[in-house]
């Protein structure tokens, strides 16, 4: 299993080259110029050279490269061009949020998709997979963005039991943290549901079907026990390949969520990079995105060696 | 269960029921979630729309003295070292931390703050300013000439200083005494004490200047210290002891929440987690209906499309004074502003030193047959086409699209390009991409900078680099002339020059709105478009 993860480890390494050299490059093409951008709207031009130098923006664009890749590989990936702190520690504050949101957001997705997906297949043509079907179907049709606007209107606005903004750390004030996550879990949840629901009831009813489990059975093993045994286990490959591919999305930032919450997560200041033409900040959080999908899919990869030994062939 | 073609359509029918009935249940969920959310609205009773909040109305025994003040706003703060902020809008988080020599009113006019009192002399050209005494920054550092001297010869500092050039022909500051300052040009400066009431007028500590906190913390004299920043999110400030002006510092605090989204921004105070916030147009409704107060006043900020005078057809004056006689500007104010802009022909409003009293207030009225012997006068009676770039916010793009249809009505085809709000006027001025910009204009600092900037030949905002001799001159005159009525005649005569030339065909004067909870108190509309919160307060509950 160690010579797997390490094989995994280091493949990764050139996707990683790759796409540091392509958030570079890609930075290129975004049109407009951060100098003017950040000199405002009634600056000169004397100003807004100014800022070109102090950005060292008016370097050659080898020079440029070459002084961020020799400092990217230590770990450094410049100053933001906005506030002119560090990108790393940016980055790294913005973490907690959007894994606080991250992780409420996939607790939320498996409490309803795990019971109700096995209970589709457990009860497979009947009322409850209908109702599991429709739950589905209407989750994945209902844009995540109308349902944080419309839970803010009505659990915030309307009752004022919630709040519609903001973030407190889980360590300030647990209650008050998934106060503020509770709402923007459920809308970012919404998609993450259905795909789930659907993918627990097509695995867990393909699982129904066979052989060990008539077996089981006849043995005289209720529907709780073949359920939580073999048929779970068997199962989860296809889940939790979903699963992984929903926890890359949530951890990159749900842009749209974080924006109607005012959450200050990474999906946030993606956006205000791209508007303000903050290329080193862009980068940093492009790279962030790609380092996070690097080590979901590895972990998750790592999960098939237990839920499905037969894959290290 | 029975067989045979009938109990297969009663079963058929049953399963088309059962269907029916498990859809019916999330249909029913979403219904419930719809009428809940869009349930009543807090009934507010009568709220007024007014021009202050009227701090004087309320006794100062009945303020909340220990509360904060929750400000909901869309932007963070950039850096707290006032030489280095570049767009007025950030002003706000400097606000409460740094008072300057002197302070813009409700009318954009210079009154006293840390100077108590200035004079200035015209030959040789100088400006004295006599100094509050007896105040002392945070570090133990004396508030004196020479701190103020050390200010300004910072900020004149191109190489360390992005407001440099707010101070172009001052050629020195002198110590006069330990409370008086006298600061030289090359010509008279009337406007200096307003230059001053802005960043390069902002009294930082002389001995935070090289200090690596000063522009994450700030270090200034004024009624509120930064106490806290989380980026993205908040931006705290706390009362400042032994202020010299308690009457300024009517709360404990002030948090400045960081909202981008204007939806979450607006439902986060009618939720209560905020205390107010500057609204848009679209949001009075909502913000009246939620039982907010609105107060609302006009700035230095029009609706305009501007032209390239090098560029198409738009050399030509007629051509512009064409264009401006087809716009219905009516019609766009009733049915995209909500009647939030007020019509004008000029950008500044009645009451700035700016507006002409001789530009007629129906200058360019609503009148394509006026249009089309213009053109025809320099014959274009066939029309012509030329391409307009345009912010890609929804606002601009249904405005543009009624300039659009004003335009064709007399036969003038104008392309759209939409380009995103933040790369507009880059793509316009700096890049002489596109013949016209459809934007808003806005203005802040001195007005002489205003008028260098947009109408001299060599100004950022003159893509073509064109005007008159007259514009020329007076453009380039106007910071130096000393005397009043000279001056206001100077303004006067540039604005009647201006809207002659057609520069842009102006749409409308903006209303900056704010709303707030019932407890604010002390609220004001700057025309200047300050976003001041000071001696604002909170009512106690």
């Amino acid at each position: 299993m160690a010579s797997h993860v390490l094989r995994r480890v280091v493949a990764a390494v050139p996707v990683l080259v790759l796409l540091s050299l392509l958030v570079w490059l890609s930075s290129l093409i975004i049109p407009g110029d951060p100098a003017t951008t950040l000199a405002g709207d009634t600056a000169t031009p004397a100003q807004i050279e100014t800022i070109r130098k102090t950005l060292e923006l008016d370097e050659p664009l080898p020079s440029r490269f070459a002084s961020w890749a020799s400092d990217a590989v230590r770990g450094d990936l410049g100053d933001s061009f906005v506030t002119r702190r560090p990108v790393v520690p940016t980055i790294v504050e913005r973490i907690p949020v959007t894994l606080s949101l991250a992780t409420m957001t996939m607790i939320v997705s498996l409490l309803i998709a795990l019971p109700l997906g096995t209970l589709a297949a457990a009860r497979a043509g009947r009322w409850p997979d209908r109702i599991a079907n429709a739950i589905s179907s209407l989750s994945i049709a209902v844009p995540s963005y109308w349902l944080g606007g419309m839970l803010v209107l009505l659990f915030a606005v309307n009752l004022k039991v919630l709040p519609s903004i903001g973030y407190v750390g889980f360590a300030e004030n647990p209650w008050e943290w998934f106060r503020h996550m509770i709402l923007p879990a459920v809308a970012a949840s919404c998609v993450t549901v259905g795909l789930l629901t659907r993918q627990v009831r097509e695995a867990v009813r393909s699982q129904l079907g066979r052989t060990y489990v008539r077996t089981a059975r006849a043995y005289g093993a209720s529907d709780l026990q073949v359920l939580r045994g073999e048929v779970a286990k068997n199962a989860a490959v296809p889940v939790v390949t979903t699963f992984g591919i929903q926890v890359v999305h949530a951890l990159g930032g749900a842009i749209i969520i974080e924006k109607i919450f005012g959450l200050p997560g990474i999906g946030t200041l993606a956006i205000d990079s791209v508007v303000l033409h903050d290329l080193p900040m862009i980068q940093g959080v492009v790279l962030f995105v790609g380092v996070i999908t690097i080590m979901v899919n590895l972990v998750v990869d790592i999960s098939y060696l237990w839920f499905a030994p037969w894959t290290r062939a | 269960m029975a067989s045979g073609p009938q109990s297969t359509v009663k079963f058929a029918e049953h399963r088309s029921r059962r269907r029916r009935a498990g859809l019916l249940l999330p249909l029913v969920l979403v219904c419930a979630l719809l009428a809940a959310a869009c349930g009543s609205d807090s009934d507010s009773g009568d709220t007024a729309d007014t021009g202050s909040s009227g701090h004087g109305d309320v006794d100062a025994a009945d303020l909340d003295r220990d509360a904060t003040l929750r400000w909901a706003g869309p932007i963070d703060v950039v850096t707290m070292d006032p030489h280095q902020v570049t767009a007025a809008s950030a002003n706000q988080f400097l606000y409460p931390v740094y008072d300057a020599l002197t302070f813009l009113n409700v009318e954009g006019e210079p009154e006293p703050m840390l100077a108590t009192s200035w004079e200035s002399t015209e030959e040789p050209a100088s400006t004295t300013f006599h100094l509050q005494e007896g105040l002392t920054f945070d570090s133990g550092t004396p508030f004196d000439a020479t701190a103020v001297k050390a200010n300004i010869e910072r900020a004149m500092n191109a190489d360390v200083s992005l407001v440099a050039a707010d101070l172009e022909g001052v050629t020195g500051v002198e110590v006069v005494d330990d409370l008086a300052v006298k600061v030289s040009s090359d010509a008279p400066l009337p406007e200096l004490p307003l230059i001053l009431a802005d960043r390069p007028g902002m009294m930082i500590d002389p001995a935070a200047f090289d200090s690596p906190d000063l522009a994450a913390e700030g270090a200034g004299i004024g009624p509120f210290d930064l106490s806290g920043h989380t980026p993205g999110s908040k931006v705290e400030f706390v009362r400042s002891e032994d202020y010299w002006d308690p009457e300024a510092q009517n709360v404990a605090g002030i948090t400045m929440l960081v909202i981008r989204d204007d939806a979450a921004r607006i439902n986060a105070v009618i939720s209560g987690e905020a205390d107010l916030l500057e609204i848009t147009g679209d949001q009075y409704d909502q913000a009246r209906g939620a039982g907010l107060n609105i107060v609302d006043g006009p700035v230095l900020q029009t609706e305009r499309i501007g032209f390239n005078t090098a560029k198409s057809e738009f050399d030509k004056p007629e051509v512009r004074q064409a264009l401006s006689w087809a716009i219905d500007r009516e019609g766009i104010v009733s049915t995209l502003m909500a009647e939030r802009c007020e019509v004008r022909n000029q950008f500044a409003p009645d009451g700035h030193i700016m507006h002409s009293e001789s530009v007629p207030e129906d200058l360019y009225q609503y009148d394509p047959d006026e249009a089309k012997d213009l053109l025809a006068s320099v014959g274009l009676e066939d029309g012509f086409s030329f391409e307009a770039l345009v912010s890609n916010a929804t606002a601009y793009l249904q405005e543009a699209q009624v300039l659009q249809q004003n335009f064709e009505a007399i036969g003038v085809d104008m392309k759209l390009t939409p380009i995103d709000g933040a790369d507009i006027i880059n793509a316009f001025y700096k890049d002489k991409q596109g013949d016209a910009i459809i934007s808003g204009a806005i203005a802040s600092g001195a007005p002489s900078t205003w008028a260098q900037i947009v109408y001299a030949k060599d100004g950022f905002r003159n893509p073509g680099g064109t005007n008159t001799p007259e514009i020329e001159e007076l453009a380039t005159s106007v910071r130096n002339i000393a005397d009043p009525d000279e001056l206001e005649q100077a303004w006067d005569d540039l604005g009647a020059e201006v809207a002659d030339y057609a520069f842009d065909a102006q749409i409308c004067g903006r209303t900056l709105a704010d709303a707030a909870i019932p407890r604010v108190t002390g609220l004001e509309i700057y025309l200047a478009s300050q976003r001041q919160l000071r001696g604002v307060g909170l009512k106690a509950e």
